[in-house]
């Protein structure tokens, strides 16, 4: 009985050390992907707080008069006061150009180009996948992200100058239309491809057009696809430095080129920078939550049994 | 409603011909079947008929009418797909209305309409619910439903049944038969389920690698196949075939299968292989229940000997698996009294036995026996 109980109790033991081994590597496991998130947080989460944080400093906090601080000592809305308004207590230097120029530059060239993309790239990548018409647009859109802007930004100005279309404000949408056209080609193209020909088949034997099919049948089942477009394009329009910075002058300089400007005799002006990325922020977070509902991890298609 | 002429169609999709020179006449009201096995090109003849597709070749023809220049949109043709095509995004009322809205039919007469079908359809209940969220057996009667509330002149069905389990197949292949006659619509019905083309079909085309192999009523094809092929395809339980080599002149011809044995043939079964041209040999047809025990009943019955392999029982039928120099023949066995490993004379009855050209795949049928 003895000889026979022992290697019994001896297993159970053996499996209770290697489980409790097994437990605490997990621990340590766990911990180290726990730690490596949180850097991979803070690394990310930083600049945003700094910015948050700063854009509610006045001015003496962030320069390094008083000491740098966490958290705003005396937290103020004089930095935004000074982008709308051009002055604010405390700062002999006025600010000569507001921030409600640059603000309905961006929006409305982010906007249009933004519409100009996405309504070009969803008409023409349903023409490629669904007719064949010209499947070699595919590619040779693709063209257009092929060498770096810098190289054909000449070209480009010497162009936009020859149109008039340098510092208006449909010039600089039809830039941001044209260079954000592959993404949201290739984005609804990679939709289209999963709608079954069927689905548009019937409705076209039900009696609909073409178009009315596109728009009755296609168009709102890609939504979710249609929305995820929306919001990458509007975000890659927003963010543009570079095109901005050299088709416009005046008239309709965009936000990010505005910031730049934002230095006086005083020196770079970062509380009043910060404040204007907070304000930046704002439309491309409201779009998105605006339509978040349609933005769906996997676009379902569940009706077609194969 | 509408009669329907398949001309000479040919389809190619580049060098390979999905339908090759097929010429079908449907007439007005009639129930039609293509059948045939997966990828012999049943779809893409619907989508030809349906203008879903351009014929490469031939014409297709509408009460006499060529509508190869009529858009799709104009033709008032239901189209049930094989994987239903539910428009998922919809609510099923929507989905139901969707044919009726497109050709602005009034609204009051749309909300009828859509009650109406969906009432026939059994889908009355979930009018609201989004589309995607029905079971696949009530896809496939919103498909139907959505199809026909247009009351379509033709009325194409494309493998309706398929995707169905066993028991909801039978009601819904009843349903059909119940629903053409209550339309008297011309119905085209792909399958290739040769039970539900037999119990359903007016007539019954079959076709194979694109090709027609023959068109006719459930009777002609199953009693009169044109070629091994069709009498292969057609008929539960399967048709025997015992292939063979054919040797002997006139009045004294034996099959001699592969397996050696030696099948006697007088009459007129043996004045038909006279027409064999092939030197790969002949094929004898012989339905199940053509095959009979015990006594020899015509003297030109070819008399063969065999032993139980195996008893199956179909519903009140029992059939028997018969081994024969390790050919195998299926009989029906009205007599009930055989068991396994007996050995057993049985005879093929002459008038029924079907000559076959084992190389074209041909029906032979000779002169006077
Ligand atoms: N658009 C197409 N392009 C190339 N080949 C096709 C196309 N559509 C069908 N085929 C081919 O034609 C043949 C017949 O297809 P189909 O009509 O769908 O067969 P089924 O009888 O199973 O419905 C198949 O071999 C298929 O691969
Ligand atoms: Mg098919």
């Amino acid at each position: 009985m003895v000889a026979l109980l022992r290697p019994d109790e001896g297993s159970i033991v053996k499996t209770h050390k290697t489980r409790s081994v097994t437990i605490k590597r997990s621990f340590r496991s766990l911990a180290v992907k726990y730690a490596l998130l949180l850097l991979a947080c803070a690394v990310v989460m930083y600049p945003l707080f700094w910015m948050i944080t700063m854009a509610f400093k006045p001015f003496d906090e962030w320069t390094t008069g008083s000491g740098l601080t966490w958290l705003p000592q005396n937290a103020t809305l004089g930095n935004f006061e000074y982008l709308f308004y051009g002055q604010t207590e405390g700062l002999v230097v006025t600010l000569d150009r507001t921030i409600g120029g640059p603000l309905w530059a961006s929006l409305v060239t982010s906007t249009c180009g933004t519409i100009i993309a996405v309504v070009a790239g969803t008409l023409s990548s349903y023409a490629v996948v669904r007719f064949n018409i010209l499947p070699s647009l595919a590619l040779s859109v693709l063209q257009l992200r092929l060498f770096p802007p810098l190289a054909v930004m000449i070209p480009v100005m010497v162009m936009w100058a020859f149109i008039g279309g340098v510092d208006t404000w449909w010039g600089l949408s039809l830039i941001y239309g044209i260079v954000t056209l592959p993404f949201a080609f290739w984005l609804m193209k990679t939709f289209f491809d999963e709608v079954p020909i069927e689905i548009e088949e019937a409705a076209r034997v039900a009696g609909s057009s073409y178009w009315r099919v596109f728009y009755r049948i296609t168009l709102p089942i890609v939504k979710p696809g249609l929305a995820t477009c929306v919001l990458f394009v509007f975000i890659l329009n927003w963010s543009d430095y570079l095109l901005a910075l050299l088709l416009t002058q005046k008239e309709w300089v965009t936000l990010p080129v505005y910031m730049n400007t934002l230095n006086t005799a005083l020196g770079e002006m970062y509380g009043m920078k910060a404040a204007l990325g907070f304000i930046a922020a704002i439309p491309p977070i409201f779009l998105g939550l605006l339509i978040q509902k349609h933005l769906v991890r996997g676009l379902t298609f569940g009706a077609l049994k194969q | 409603m509408s009669s329907i002429q398949i001309n000479n169609v040919t389809k190619r999709f580049g060098e390979f011909t999905a339908v090759s020179d097929l010429s079908i006449d449907i007439e007005d009201g009639e129930f039609v079947a293509l059948l045939g096995p997966s990828g012999c090109g049943k779809t893409t003849t619907m989508n030809m008929i349906a203008g879903l597709e351009e014929a490469t070749e031939g014409e297709i023809l509408f009460n006499g009418q060529d509508l190869s220049h009529t858009p799709i949109q104009q033709r008032n043709i239901g189209f049930v797909f094989q994987n239903y095509a539910i428009f998922t995004h919809m609510t099923v009322y929507k989905n139901l209305s969707y044919g009726l809205e497109v050709n602005n039919v009034p609204k009051d007469q749309i909300t009828s309409r859509v009650a109406a079908m969906a009432k026939r359809m059994n889908l009355t209940h979930c009018l609201d619910a989004p589309a995607a969220s029905l079971s696949v057996n009530e896809m496939q009667k919103l498909a139907i439903g959505r199809s026909a509330i247009a009351e379509p002149r033709i009325f194409l069905l494309d493998e309706p049944l398929s995707n169905l389990d066993a028991g909801f197949r039978a009601y819904m292949r009843s349903e059909l038969k119940v629903l053409q006659r209550e339309f008297g619509q011309t119905m085209i019905y792909v399958t290739h389920d040769q039970i539900e083309a037999m119990s359903l079909a007016d007539k019954i085309a079959i076709i194979d690698q694109g090709k027609l192999m023959q068109y006719g009523s459930p009777l002609e094809v199953y009693n009169n196949p044109c070629n091994r092929f069709v009498a292969n395809f057609v008929g539960s339980p399967k048709i025997n075939l015992l292939d063979g080599q054919i040797k002997g002149a006139n009045g004294s011809t034996k099959l001699i299968t592969q397996g050696g044995a030696e099948v006697a043939l007088q009459g007129k079964i043996s004045s038909d292989f006279a027409k064999l041209k092939s030197s790969k040999g002949g094929s004898i047809g012989i339905r199940p229940q053509d095959i009979y025990f015990g006594e020899k009943r015509a003297s030109d019955d070819i008399q063969l000997h065999g032993y139980v392999e195996e008893l199956e029982r179909v519903g009140p039928k029992r059939l028997v698996h018969l081994q024969v120099h390790r050919t195998q023949i299926v009989a029906e066995d009205e007599r009930d009294a055989l068991s396994i490993g007996d050995e057993v004379e049985f005879f093929l009855t002459a008038d029924k036995c079907m000559a076959f050209d084992l190389d074209s795949g041909d029906r032979l049928t000779g002169g006077a026996a």
